[in-house]
């Protein structure tokens, strides 16, 4: 399954690392692959949203460098049903 | 999400996070008491999405890092709009949120990702990737 993460912690942040990790526990044992994209929010594509993704995670780090991406990002998914989590 | 609810359902057009704006309608403030680097009980609203993920148990303990919420005079933000409170601290200040018009919608004010591992995946994330399949 393809999922957006939408994070501004560096990849080596332990809540960046936590987060990729959970996610991965929970891929493996349910047994589904997971693709897992990972942007920044002022590099947050709402074209991708819209049509690329299965899932879409706000990841932890307020606040962001660009709110109002984060925001369109939450809408986006919200008005079109896509599974959502904010931590 | 809450900032995003409140411009975009509610219609509070200049809604803000403390955090990030100075002015605006600030609904998200800084916490009377940081939670950053604690752990906290929640307990589960009946009936949610949330509490459903968890089996039914009725608290759970998770860590966080968040040192802003919803203003405890706010809190009706998180219950209207076809947004509700699915967990709450010992005080009744909400802690996760859920939409009750969508499919899978949970924003919580702790990282479930913190007590995640190989052998015992959250719940939350769990139940996450279940709904994006």
């Amino acid at each position: 399954m393809r999922v957006l993460l939408v994070i501004d912690l560096p990849p080596a942040a332990r809540y960046h690392r936590a987060t990729v990790e959970a996610l991965g526990h929970a891929a493996a044992a349910l047994g589904a692959p997971l693709d897992l994209r990972v942007v920044a929010s002022d590099a947050a594509d709402l074209g991708e949203v819209r049509d690329g993704v299965e899932g879409v995670v706000i990841g932890p780090g307020s606040p962001y460098r660009r709110e109002a991406a984060v925001w369109d990002v939450v809408r986006t998914a919200r008005e079109r049903g896509t599974p959502l989590v904010g931590t | 999400m809450l900032v995003e609810h409140a411009r975009n359902v509610l219609g509070m057009a200049d809604a803000a996070h403390a955090e990030s704006m100075t002015d605006g309608d600030l609904i998200i403030t800084p916490l009377s008491c940081s939670l950053d680097g604690r752990t906290i009980d929640v307990d589960l609203v009946g009936g949610t999405l949330l509490s459903s993920l968890h089996g039914g148990v009725k608290t759970v303990t998770e860590f966080t890092t968040c040192n802003y919420g919803l203003d405890p005079a706010r809190r009706d933000i998180a219950s209207s709009g076809g947004m509700r409170t699915s967990g709450v601290d010992g005080s009744g200040e909400p802690r996760a949120v859920e939409r009750d018009d969508h499919p899978f919608f949970v924003a919580t004010l702790y990282q479930p990702q913190l007590r995640s591992s190989p052998s015992a995946p959250h719940p939350v994330w769990s139940g996450f990737l279940s709904s994006s399949r």
